[in-house]
């Protein structure tokens, strides 16, 4: 993996074989063969395939056909590193990875995007990022300008799971992102909160799964599970940043502070493996409820531009009277990179099993 | 005649055979909404005026007025909309309406909204769909109006506390419960206020202190519930209920009204956001584009 920061004079497309230029926003020429073009993106094929239609052909200096694109010559370049068997350029910025992520998206090139997904994810493992609530704020914003929707699902947790996003506590930092965006953020958490806090009634409901046998605790919940735990559990719901091993030991050191020990309760022996089996039970109840909400968004999604699509279907064939719609049922795309999600635990929040929709 | 900026195209040539249909010159305006060129053309000729279907729409409806400096149109416009002739925000919608209003330079209309917005909670549950009128940094400006309104009402608050004439609160000052007959030793004791008045007031205060600007600031309602509650709880105080039964009305009035006045004396700062030209600016480099098109001959 390389990030460059070199100029890009230095850095330009000079292939062997090149049929074709690809001529930036900023003026800058991408010598390249377009059978690879053509290849990796059926939008750019489509383009090129006009740029050579003889009416339209416009030629460079070399008399190659020119394609004219409304990218900057560096996002340009690190798109080309990607498609082509050369050493892959990798954006150094949050920004930039956002803006190469949109045109890889916008030319609908699955492989590339799949390409730089990887690296960013390779990137988190590697180096779990100390995130920032202004800078995920404004990753946040641009996922969703850009229609970039697993890197939204990403800040959006990243933001539930690190930070208040009450508009109070946003203060002045309420111009960090459009209006917008901030409500689709509220709806989209709220849909957590609300699913989290009924799949979490149900984990305390099952006596959290049995994880917490041989815990004998002097007060104990109507679940049969401690009331401290229960209690605890219970929060996350209302605030899911409390779904952290901190807070874990925080409400076993509170609980065992008001003098539990005294009273026969074994809670202050609690061992690492009922804490792991008991996190990792935990950990699922709040992967699953990210899932479903990420199953009722692209189900309103796909609902709403399905809407979108029979709207414009019906005011283009309204007056030919053609208008014969196949089906009103939405049609539901998982894309598993998409709609999968991991089981987080408190100790390693990035990385565990992955569960799938398949699975609901 | 109603628009220096129609009345600056107009001095300009015929545009040539390729950009007229029928005949007629056709002036390409930047406007994407049919629905506002319709109604904005209504109100310059003596036909019935066609009224926007939504405040928003007024409201932009009244921005073009502003752009194309139609002075006597905008203020018919106005007129019609604070007579609600024109559809008038409701509700919430009046964030939305802010927004536009600020969006589009309305000052005397985003300085209208703003303080009407004050009468709601600014929370994201009341916000609702209103926020996607929201694009630039209108919603930390109105925070940060909402949070001085606070702050005045605050300090207004914090001077009823006051024990000392010419304090409005001097008044109760005697109440035998806080200030026992004095004694040989402390003939005077020092003035305090009643207990359930400052309950009251520091109830209001901690309750102002808890939300930086969220709270709605609409006293009324809540200074009747506050007073009624604190009151109950000290009834039989000879003292105090005759100072409630001579000058209770009056202090409360007063009360509610300094407090209106203090935040309603908070002027919203007003920032060209991103998106928002100035109307000369607009108007300029629209006749510079139409003298593109339509050259002098």
């Amino acid at each position: 993996m390389h990030t460059s920061d070199e100029p890009l004079a230095n850095l330009l497309f000079e292939f062997r074989g090149a049929d074709l230029i690809l001529r930036s926003h900023d003026s800058h020429h991408f010598r390249v063969p377009k059978s690879y073009i053509a290849n990796s993106s059926p939008v750019l094929d489509e383009l090129i395939q006009k740029a050579l239609d003889p009416p339209n052909a416009a030629h460079g200096e070399a008399s190659l056909p020119v394609v004219q694109l409304p990218e900057r010559g560096a996002i340009l370049h690190k798109l080309l590193t990607l498609i082509f068997p050369v050493t892959p350029v990798f954006p150094s910025t949050t920004e930039e990875t956002m803006e190469l992520l949109s045109v890889a998206n916008k030319y609908k090139m699955v492989s590339v995007l799949v390409h730089i997904r990887n690296s960013i994810s390779t990137k988190r493992t590697l180096r779990p990022p100390y995130i920032q609530r202004d800078s995920t704020l404004i990753v946040y914003s641009l996922a969703q300008t850009y229609g970039l929707r697993p890197e939204a699902l990403q800040a959006a947790k990243d933001l539930l799971m690190n930070f208040s996003t009450d508009i109070e506590d946003l203060g002045d930092k309420l111009d960090t992102i459009p209006g917008a965006s901030l409500y689709e953020l509220w709806k989209h958490h709220k849909r957590v909160r609300d699913i989290l806090a009924s799949e979490l009634e149900k984990f305390r409901a099952s006596g959290a799964r049995g994880t917490l046998t041989g815990l004998h605790c002097a007060e104990s919940s109507p679940f049969h599970i401690p009331r401290w735990l229960d209690v605890y559990i219970e929060s996350i719901g209302r605030d899911p940043k409390l779904f952290s091993s901190t807070e874990f030991t925080i409400a076993l050191a509170h609980h065992l502070s008001d003098g539990a020990k005294s009273n026969g309760c074994t809670c202050a022996g609690i061992t690492s493996q009922t804490i792991i089996n008991f996190r990792k039970a935990l950990g699922s109840v709040y992967a699953i409820s990210l899932v479903k909400v990420c199953v009722i968004d692209v189900t309103k999604l796909s609902m709403s531009q399905s809407l979108s699509r029979q709207n414009r279907l019906y005011l283009s064939c309204r007056s030919k009277r053609i208008l014969k719609p196949k089906s009103n049922r939405p049609r539901l795309y998982l894309n598993p990179w998409t709609y999968q999600t991991q089981i987080l635990s408190f100790d390693h929040p990035t990385s565990s099993t992955s569960v799938s929709t398949s699975q609901y | 005649m109603t628009s220096p900026f129609f009345r600056d195209l107009l001095s300009l040539a015929q545009p040539s055979a390729n950009e007229s249909i029928d005949g007629l010159p056709v002036v390409q305006l930047p406007e994407d909404d049919a629905e506002l060129l319709n109604s904005l053309i209504s109100l310059l000729y003596p036909i019935r005026p066609v009224t926007p279907k939504s405040y928003d729409k007024a409201l932009n409806l009244l921005a073009a007025c502003k752009k194309y400096d139609m002075a006597q149109v905008q203020s018919s416009v106005r007129t019609k909309i604070l007579s609600w002739d024109f559809p008038h925000a409701r509700g919430t919608e009046v964030f939305g309406a802010y927004a536009i209003a600020n969006s589009k330079g309305l000052i005397p209309e985003m300085k209208k909204a703003a303080h009407t917005t004050l009468h709601n909670p600014m929370t994201f549950e009341t916000l609702g769909e209103e926020l996607r009128w929201f694009k630039g940094s209108e919603l930390r400006d109105l925070a940060l109006f909402r949070k001085r309104c606070r702050d005045r009402c605050l300090t207004c608050l914090e001077s009823f506390l006051e024990v000392h004439p010419p304090g409005p609160s001097s008044i109760w000052v005697g109440c035998p419960d806080v200030m026992p007959k004095g004694s040989l030793s402390d003939p005077s004791p020092p003035p305090v206020l009643p207990r359930w008045l400052r309950q009251f007031l520091s109830q209001i205060i901690s309750d102002l202190k808890l939300r930086a600007f969220t709270h709605p600031l609409d006293f009324d309602t809540s200074i009747r519930k506050a007073r009624l509650t604190a009151f109950k709880s000290h009834p039989s105080c000879d003292f105090c209920s005759e100072v409630c039964a001579k000058k209770g009305s009056k202090f409360f009035t007063n009360l509610s009204d300094k407090l209106k006045d203090a935040r309603d004396r908070v002027h919203i700062q007003f920032q060209c956001t991103q998106g928002f030209t100035s109307p000369p600016e607009v108007r300029d480099d629209l006749v510079a584009d139409l003298r593109v098109k339509f050259p002098k001959s």
